[in-house]
């Protein structure tokens, strides 16, 4: 099947969206890991991180396998092409919404694996969906896009994160990539394909720009609703004399 | 007493930002000197979904202090007073937003000092942290 889309070099625009996708949505994983691992005893920590790493991995064969099984059903690329639209723009949101109020880091090696694992399961979908969709069923992209991803999750967490800093940028193409192959997924679902063929060849690059812009749109409106929050400062102290520490934990 | 910012990474140029710092110290003028450093937020709805934000800070927390501990060290020994400060954020923004809230004088931080191509591609916090303010921001390389 590749050697078709190698013969139109969009084999080559599909390796970069998959690693650009891996890089967008793997970083938090290791961060996640990381904190869920903090409050155990430093001779489990490391069995915590090794653990949780293999089982994100695992997960996310199981996952790709599924999501390209489910995407050859009628319909369901239409709901994985609204859902990535979504991720895009989430992606573009300068705070989350959500907050774990009075979930703890668990201090034992199995409840820090737990968390890591389920929060895995949830983090591995978004990525899985994406490179599914960029992939567009060749299985070797597939296979690709998951070796891709593996040193992110091990690896990446600080480098990500920095990268985003420096480059806000990054953020809102990353978000426009993700509408632009939701765009494409949807007009090759079995449901649709069919009366899109009618239609002239370059109908799925329209669909596929659509859905960039309107990540674009609905990513910055979204975004420019949201006021800058205080400057957010963790810890403080004076010396000589650490006398008023601010904010510190007890 | 002329109020100064000096943000750190741990980078060697934040070390020699420092060196000019405790230059400074010796001086005439008595200094008020901030000690800071930014530690990226975690901007994941993932992470924010599993981890507390209790814990979250306890992270920042410590890799904050893990970053200032040998700046903090060398102004023990040289017997300069100080505060310091551990905040998040996006590091040039927040850098910039702490020294305006906080009435500074003026910033002193570390630079690569690299320019053309790799400045492009590698952005510079320092330039970052000038276009946002209007305080003296002097850049030691």
């Amino acid at each position: 099947m590749h050697e078709v889309a190698l013969a139109d070099g969009g084999f080559w625009l599909s390796v970069a969206q998959i690693i650009a996708i891996d890089i967008l949505l793997g970083g938090d994983n290791a961060v996640v890991i990381a904190l869920a691992c903090r409050r155990l005893p430093a001779e489990q920590r490391n069995k915590g991180i090794l653990w949780g790493v293999l089982g994100a991995i695992a997960l996310r064969l199981a996952l790709i396998f599924f999501a390209l099984q489910l995407l050859a059903l009628p319909f369901l690329k239409i709901v994985g092409a609204l859902l990535l639209f979504w991720i895009g723009v989430k992606l573009m949101q300068p705070e989350p919404e959500v907050s774990a109020e009075g979930v703890d880091a668990p201090q034992h090696l199995f409840g820090a694996i737990k968390t890591i694992v389920i929060a895995d399961a949830v983090m591995s979908l978004d990525n899985v969906i994406a490179v599914a969709g960029a992939a567009n069923g060749d299985m070797l992209l597939v296979t690709f896009g998951i070796l891709v991803s593996i040193p992110i999750i091990v690896w990446g967490s600080k480098l990500v994160l920095l990268l985003m800093d420096r480059f806000p940028v990054i953020i809102t193409l990353g978000g426009a990539l993700l509408g632009w192959i939701a765009g494409k997924m949807i007009v090759t679902d079995v449901v649709l394909a069919p009366l899109f063929q009618a239609l002239p060849h370059g109908l799925h690059y329209v669909s596929a720009a659509a859905g960039a812009l309107g990540v674009f749109i609905v990513g910055t409106r979204r975004a420019r609703r949201t006021p800058p929050g205080p400057l957010e400062q963790v810890a403080g102290g004076r010396h000589p004399g650490d006398a008023n520490k601010v904010n510190t934990r007890k | 007493m002329t109020k100064v910012l000096l943000p750190v990474d741990g980078s060697e140029f934040s070390d020699r930002a420092l060196d000019y710092v405790l230059d400074m110290a010796r001086g005439e003028v008595p200094l008020d000197l901030h000690l800071v450093n930014v530690q990226l937020a975690i901007d994941s709805g993932h992470a924010r979904m599993f981890v507390s934000d209790d814990d979250i800070a306890a992270y920042h927390r410590d890799e904050g202090l893990a970053v200032l501990k040998p700046y903090r060290a060398r102004l023990d020994a040289a017997g300069v007073s100080y505060q310091w400060h551990v905040l998040v954020g996006h590091a040039a923004q927040s850098i910039a937003r702490f020294a305006k809230e906080q009435k500074f004088d003026r910033v002193v931080m570390g630079t690569h000092g690299r320019s053309g191509m790799t400045q492009l591609l590698m952005g510079s916090v320092a330039q970052n942290v000038i276009r946002r303010l209007k305080i003296p921001v002097a850049l030691v390389k």
